[in-house]
């Protein structure tokens, strides 16, 4: 990866320059997973850097939530800019911790979202029925949920008695910004391998 | 500078929790949980839907029409939801001393509502024989689409 003469100062890391482009746009490329119950009855839209949550078209918002996440966006933006310092630099003695700063977070967000999404699905899953059976009165009532893990389509249906049926279909589905998250962080673990080949010279 | 970058991971990490606690008092239910106002307005929207309920205006059935033996009943639909809805499907089972039960089924295929408001339906049905002398409902099924939620009904009917 190196451009021009074989002077070591002028080598340019380009995966890291790359991947640090591509961390500094993720955070303003909207949400990374879509769910939907019925036409917007609830609408989730998540990344690492927003949550949007929807409920009858009534906006939800977690103050703590909020800022965390805008931390994570800050935190990501910083990373991409050390990321594209270091790698345009790779020789200087601090490229190496500005690179490692953030050359694994798009990697870290991906699994962290993955976890967090497949975790909170089979809390929904497994403990919302009898929680939602057991606050509402009518002993007739009962729930049958079996939302998909990340993605897919299902039904919920909600069974009142025998006066009335609920049934709502619900819809996951990755938005194409999950995807240049993926590539980002492939782009990091090239672009942190090829660091190592710089620091050795 | 190994330290300064930790420290700043550090601070990204905790200093988001910090201000949002100290934003609310340090009450965590604060900081975490929406606020009043907004559990206050999705609760309005779901008393909008299922608020208010069914009563005896919301159905106002015509003067038949029979046709052969087609029977075509002329219905007012006066909305009690606060949201606008779908019927895809509506039914009601008459019946009449000594006589056969007569299902009568929506003719349309789908019914847009808005909010609070009216609408009018036919329902069809075959009849063996003259028109009942003194009809009572005995059934009703519908089918009701809000925020692409279908709700299926079939209220017990008391008295006829």
């Amino acid at each position: 990866m190196k451009h021009g003469s074989d002077s070591a100062t002028r080598a340019t890391n380009v995966l890291g320059v790359a991947a640090g482009v591509l961390m500094l746009v993720l955070p303003f490329l909207g949400p990374w997973w879509i769910a939907r119950a019925g036409a917007d009855a609830i609408a989730i839209a998540l990344s690492p850097f927003d949550l949007s949550i929807s409920v009858l078209g009534q906006p939800v918002h977690s103050n703590l939530v909020e800022l965390f996440l805008l931390a994570e966006k800050i935190a990501m933006i910083i990373a991409g800019v050390f990321m594209i310092s270091g790698s345009l630099s790779p020789n200087s003695w601090w490229a190496g911790r500005l690179v490692r700063f953030g050359v694994m977070k798009p990697f870290w967000a991906i699994v962290g979202l993955v976890v967090l999404i497949v975790f909170g699905t089979f809390l929904i899953n497994s403990a919302l029925p009898s929680l939602l059976s057991n606050a509402v009165q009518d002993g007739g009532t009962s729930i049958q949920l079996s939302i998909p893990y990340l993605v897919g389509s299902s039904s919920t249906t909600i069974q009142i008695g025998s006066q009335a049926t609920i049934t709502a279909p619900v819809n996951l589905s990755l938005a194409p910004a999950f995807w240049v998250a993926v590539v980002t962080a492939v782009l990091g673990v090239m672009a942190r391998i090829s660091h190592r080949r710089f620091q050795k010279r | 500078m190994k330290w300064a970058l930790r420290l700043l991971g550090l601070a990204l990490t905790i200093g988001p929790i910090l201000i949002a606690l100290g934003a609310h008092d340090w009450d965590v239910k604060k900081a975490v949980l929406p606020s009043d106002e907004e559990i206050r307005q999705i609760s309005d929207q779901v008393t909008g839907i299922f608020g208010g309920g069914f009563s005896q205006e919301t159905l106002t059935f015509g003067e038949p029409i029979l046709s052969g033996n087609i029977i075509r009943l002329p219905v007012t639909f006066r909305s009690p939801l606060k949201v606008p809805i779908k019927i895809t499907d509506f039914s009601v089972m008459v019946t009449d001393q000594g006589a056969q039960a007569i299902e009568l089924q929506m003719e349309e295929t789908g019914l847009d509502i808005p909010a609070n408001g009216t609408a009018a339906l036919t329902l069809v049905g075959s009849i063996s024989g003259a028109l009942p002398s003194n009809p009572k409902l005995a059934a009703i099924s519908a089918s009701l689409e809000v925020y692409g939620v279908t709700i299926q009904l079939h209220p017990s009917i008391q008295g006829g």
